[in-house]
């Protein structure tokens, strides 16, 4: 009796591909950072729109070239000034201003020659401070 | 004579196509991932507390200004805002922008050093009535609460 012998077929194992692959798939998840942007995000006034505010309404931020600060309430009472390790003060200084008045509009004054830092770090301030509206002055 | 025939059925689940499925998966990935497709200039961001995140990458234009006075926008560089001649392509450029997607929020990239002076020079660009791009972050790098 002539016996046949079975050959074994003639694949490559792939069963570890999927192995390979999955770990190629987290390696790329792992080291991907996705850079998420965050900033201080305001709305800008539209063209030369103007609207009248009223004086009682307005407190004046007055931000000078050495990044000390102007902090002028409405109605004529007494400024703060403000130097630049101070600034940090117009948070409470804000949140004393809305308690008397929620409708209280913030505007910020910044000279030409500051830096932007300063700018920047009255705005957070401000927002710490929960003010919610906030003008700019160029 | 009766031959009985044994049923070789495999007992195995097929993985084979699992492969394919990664590699979907990867190609998925790689597809709809966005990349910066632009240089930016070196710039040192100033830091705040209440940053807050932008919503939406693909409705974002980032404005870069540099403290020695430059601007880039998307690959553009203006030495000088001050001059008609850029002033007049950075709106061209930003309206444009504007237009395709008017959902757009610009994210300003300045150094801490930046005057201010060009700060307010791209405010008024952006809040021209032909650009009306009003919507713009102050790009941040988070920190703590003092």
């Amino acid at each position: 009796m002539i016996k046949f012998k079975r050959r074994p077929p003639v694949e490559i194992n792939s069963s570890s591909m999927a192995d390979i692959a999955f770990l190629l798939l987290i390696f790329f998840l792992v080291t991907t950072t996705i850079s998420m942007d965050e900033g201080i995000n305001i709305v800008l006034p539209a063209g030369e729109s103007t609207t009248k505010v009223r004086d009682r309404d307005l407190t004046k931020i007055i931000v000078d070239n050495d990044g000390g600060a102007i902090f002028q309430p409405p109605g004529g009472a007494a400024k703060t000034l403000l130097n630049a390790n101070e600034l940090h003060r117009i948070k409470s200084l804000t949140e004393a201003q809305l308690m008397q008045n929620k409708q209280m509009i913030f505007s910020v004054e910044v000279t030409s020659k500051s830096e932007y830092f300063n700018y920047v770090k009255v705005l957070d301030y401000l927002k710490q401070g929960n003010a919610k509206k906030i003008a700019i002055v160029n | 004579m009766l031959f009985e025939r044994k049923v070789h059925a495999t007992k195995e689940i097929s993985t084979s196509s699992l492969p394919d499925i990664i590699f979907l998966l990867l190609v998925f990935f790689m597809v709809v991932t966005v990349m910066k497709t632009f240089d930016a200039p070196q710039i040192d961001m100033p830091y705040a507390t209440k940053v807050e995140k932008l919503e939406n990458r693909r409705n974002t234009t980032f404005i870069w200004a540099t403290k020695d006075g430059f601007t880039v926008l998307d690959d553009i560089q203006f030495p000088d805002l001050n001059t008609g001649e850029n002033a007049a392509l950075f709106q061209k450029k930003m309206a444009y922008k504007k237009q395709q997607n008017p959902q757009t929020i610009v994210s300003l990239k300045a150094d801490s050093q930046t005057k201010m002076e060009l700060i307010s020079n791209i405010h008024t660009l952006l809040k021209d009535d032909k650009v009306q791009a009003y919507k713009v972050s102050y790009s941040a790098l988070r920190k703590s609460s003092e």
